[in-house]
């Protein structure tokens, strides 16, 4: 018998008993009799509750990297349990644009007669003159290389549809490897291609009897004792549709193994202020309307002795971690996009608005100042650190608050905006006035730490607009100002950069497994996607490479 | 209520709001109260409160709501004087007799400052380049920090020595989607120098019923010589060589967009320039030209790298 939660219905796989799962505290006021006449070890394990389910393989996540380790923890052979805080599967890949860093020589490349190997993958991704290539663990990039050509066969045979390859090139990739997936049909909820990966992904998982429990969120990885031992399951608490706990609390005991996939960090200011102390609360994750990814899988593994993997992946200030976003609302990645008939969309409360022509904008801190070239590319580092420099808050010195794009009604005509909800997010980070004065009166916001001054406002308004005349941005040598802002109404939004991607998460091996403070394994515990930590490449592929690596290798061991 | 309570003496009253009367407000502002009386632990309702102005009742509103031993009236809205300075109100509760009982009155004094309301300034429309010394128009919009009426006050337009250069009287309609943006067009004299021109609106605000501060802005502007000379410039992609449409071209002052085909026109004097290109997503590019005659100028456009401009 192990040494953890006490098998309350030992040899059943997989059996719920929703009656059965109770309240921790309630647990914790019987567990103390228990302490009471148990040894250490003992008493340290009886911190947990009795198992309400029982299953080989849990997987925390139903996002690319889970549903991935998922499936192949099941073809192995394994029982498996999906548990996911949203109340849809998807994750963070439901968002994206569905692209896949996937090659080494594939029928599609042959086809087009590119040559490509996993030496050339492996080539392009540990490439030491470029930061976002020199920080990895290079032999997490090997085995992400040697795994691509089955992994594409893998990902077909489980209902991938490949569309075709993106043609130029793209972070590391010399214009080979990124692949992108045929979108869902008739997908509800977003317009954004990565249905077309998770979509398949659930079908299949659920032909294989993987069970997927929605809205459960993973609150502790039990361990045989805090620091030591085997991994053996996960503690639950349901969930609300904004992700708060609820009462009902569940025990899942894990056989094989724990993988987590829970979308990294971007979402938890705690967090992701350890790697760049900049990055406060103002600055909103990427796609947070559908996966809040606080870190949870990441915490979860650290307080049972978790190391994490190669953090300068989070602060090479070379691919977009950070990205301008788009604006007018609070979640405004860049590529956030979900329908207005969107089940989720009340977490989204409008659309936002894409900024074709930074010419039509400027962009002002809290002090209504203007900061930088607003034509700064989205990789441009110097950007953020102009936008997230201090401006004078005396209870916060980190992070530069928020950043409002100021324009005219002659802007909205050029960019052909439409500027009422639901593009638009009036409550907050949107704002329409007659004059700018007015306009800088308005903007009431949670992260606008003092009121905007109308003078200093209408000074930058002015100041730029005889730019325009002038032909020279004077402060910030803006290529040509060509647009005045004059026309009214004007118009401020919220264009405060947002998060993109975690690059670092828990240290894993080749086998995905967790790797602790001492270099060693911790057995049963694995991590895959934004959650694991050691290769800094974007995106689903890495997701699934080493989700589909945990599932083989949990659903290997030894119940 | 027993026998004996009603034979006894009522305890004395006590007012207060619910919300205190900010110190400063503008002047004809709604100013919202919310009466609470207590000190009898007896439902009011039904009891009236005046507000009293000087020596006149200017509002009157009952107790509608018995809580806690409190007694209170729904929101009401009063007006505040729509003079600058200090105001004052009497919040009364008058003597009067509720169910059965005679109270005696209370009062609450209520004192605060009037101010004027701020006005502000959008000056759009401006052309530029501008040739010397030929008229052209602006149009200026006021808007009072109240929303009030501003059609008919006057605003002027002062040059950069200060000169009036124009004047308006701005209009009894608000601008088009603005919430009331009070706007005229104004005819002004021509600028009688070359070069970049930082010229003032002022709104007085003297003229306007309710007292206003004044406010000022800034516009700015190009002041040419007559044009002489027709520039051709094509803009077309490097690597491609194909036309590149709906790019910004600036020759100095002058600025236009080019069109399907690639093509803009600009007509300006001789004169040496400096030649600017934008569109979002290729490389900002610029030369000087010198224009001496009708000319044709074809520009290359570098489009960035993906890398630079991808945001999945």
């Amino acid at each position: 018998m192990s040494k953890g939660p006490t098998e309350s219905h030992p040899g059943k796989d997989t059996e719920d008993r929703p009656g059965s799962a109770i309240d921790r505290r309630s647990f914790l006021a019987s567990g103390a009799a228990a302490v009471a006449i148990a040894d250490a070890p003992a008493a340290q394990a009886a911190e947990a509750a009795a198992w309400d389910r029982e299953t080989d393989v849990v997987v925390i996540g139903a996002g690319a990297g889970g549903l991935v380790a998922a499936i192949a923890a099941r073809e192995k052979g394994a029982s498996v349990l999906i548990v996911e805080k949203n109340f849809d599967i998807g994750g963070r890949a439901m968002m994206s644009f569905g692209g896949l860093y996937i090659g080494g020589g594939n029928r599609l490349q042959k086809a087009k007669g590119v040559e490509d190997s996993p030496d050339r993958e492996f080539a392009d991704w540990s490439r030491p003159e470029k930061p976002m290539g020199r920080f990895s663990d290079r032999a997490l990039v090997r085995t992400w290389a040697d795994n691509t050509l089955e992994l594409f066969d893998w990902l077909e045979k489980n209902g991938i549809k490949w569309d075709s390859y993106r043609g130029v090139p793209d972070r590391l990739d010399r214009n080979r490897t990124r692949l992108n997936v045929v979108r869902w049909p008739n997908e509800p909820t977003t317009p954004a291609r990565g249905s077309g990966f998770v979509r398949p992904l659930e079908k299949t998982a659920r032909q294989m009897g993987i069970e997927i429990l929605l809205q459960q969120q993973m609150t502790k990885i039990h361990r045989e004792s805090p620091l030591a031992g085997r991994v053996t399951g996960i503690a639950t608490v349901e969930v609300d549709d904004w992700f708060k706990p609820k009462t009902r609390t569940m025990n899942i005991k894990a056989r094989k193994g724990v993988i987590i996939a829970t979308g990294g960090s971007a979402g938890n200011p705690v967090f992701r202020t350890m790697f760049d102390v900049r990055l406060t609360e103002e600055y909103q994750a990427e796609n947070s309307e559908w996966t809040e990814r606080t870190g949870d899988g990441e915490i979860a593994a650290m307080e049972i002795g978790a190391a994490l993997g190669a953090t300068a992946c989070q602060t090479t200030q070379d691919d977009n971690l950070i990205t301008k976003g788009r604006m007018g609302k609070k979640s405004n990645g860049a590529i956030t996009e979900l329908y207005p008939t969107s089940p989720h969309f009340f977490r989204a409360r409008a659309l936002g608005l894409v900024v074709k022509d930074y010419q039509n904008v400027i962009l002002v801190k809290e002090n209504g100042l203007r900061f930088y070239d607003e034509t700064a590319t989205t990789r441009d580092y110097e950007y953020y650190a102009a936008a997230l420099a201090w401006t004078g808050d005396p209870r916060k010195f980190n992070g530069g608050g928020p950043i409002w794009a100021i324009f005219d009604a002659d802007a909205v005509a050029r960019e052909e905006w439409d500027v009422k909800p639901p593009h638009v997010d009036p409550n907050g980070y949107f704002f329409t006035a007659d004059t700018i004065e007015e306009l800088a009166a308005k903007i009431v916001n949670e992260y606008q730490w003092r009121p905007m001054s109308g003078a200093a406002l209408r000074k930058s308004v002015e100041r730029y607009n005889s730019f325009v005349d002038a032909g020279v941005d004077a402060d910030f040598k803006k290529p040509r100002p060509m647009h005045k802002i004059a026309r009214p109404p004007f118009y401020a939004a919220w264009h405060t950069p947002a998060l993109h991607d975690s690059y670092t998460g828990v240290r894993i091996n080749t086998s995905a497994q967790v790797i602790d403070l001492h270099g060693k394994v911790i057995p049963g515990l694995y991590a895959c996607g934004d959650s694991a930590g050691g290769f800094g490449q974007h995106g689903i592929c890495r997701a699934a490479t080493f989700g589909r690596i945990a599932g083989f290798h949990a659903a290997a061991q030894a119940s | 209520m027993s026998a004996d309570r009603q034979a006894a003496a009522p305890a004395a009253l006590s007012l207060e709001l619910a919300e205190p009367v900010p110190p400063e407000v503008p002047v004809g502002a709604a100013v919202v109260l919310q009466v609470r009386v207590s000190g009898a632990a007896c439902n009011l309702t039904g009891g009236r409160i005046e507000i009293v102005a000087g020596e006149e009742i200017v509002a009157t509103a009952e107790l509608i709501a018995f809580r806690d031993s409190v007694n209170e009236t729904a929101p009401f809205t009063l007006t505040a004087p729509v003079r600058v300075g200090a105001f004052s109100w009497t919040v009364r509760f008058p003597s009067q007799n509720i169910g059965g009982i005679a109270y005696g009155e209370a009062v609450l004094a209520v004192s605060a400052q009037t101010r004027p309301h701020q006005t502000s300034l959008a000056v759009w429309a401006v052309p530029t380049p501008v040739q010397i010394a030929r008229r052209f128009s602006v149009t200026v919009g006021a808007k009072s920090s109240g929303a009030c009426a501003l059609g008919g006050a006057r605003i002027e337009v002062c040059d950069d020595t200060g000169a009036i250069v124009g004047e308006g009287i701005l209009g009894e309609t608000p601008w088009p989607g603005s919430d009331a943006l009070y706007w005229t067009e104004v005819m002004l004299a021509g600028p009688i120098r070359e070069g970049l021109q930082g010229w003032s609106v002022a709104f007085p605000a003297t003229d306007v019923a309710l007292p206003h501060l004044g406010s000022s802005a800034q516009f700015s502007f190009t002041a040419v010589k007559p044009p002489e000379h027709r520039v051709a410039i094509t803009v077309i992609e490097s690597d491609v060589a194909a036309p590149v449409e709906k790019t910004e071209v600036a020759l100095g002052p002058y600025r236009a967009a080019t069109d399907k085909a690639g093509l803009a026109h600009i007509e300006a004097p001789r004169g040496t320039y400096q030649l600017a290109v934008w569109k979002s997503g290729f490389k900002p590019a610029s030369r000087n030209v010198e224009i001496a005659a009708d000319a044709a100028v074809q520009f290359e456009l570098v489009r960035l790298p993906n890398e630079l401009t991808a945001w999945d």
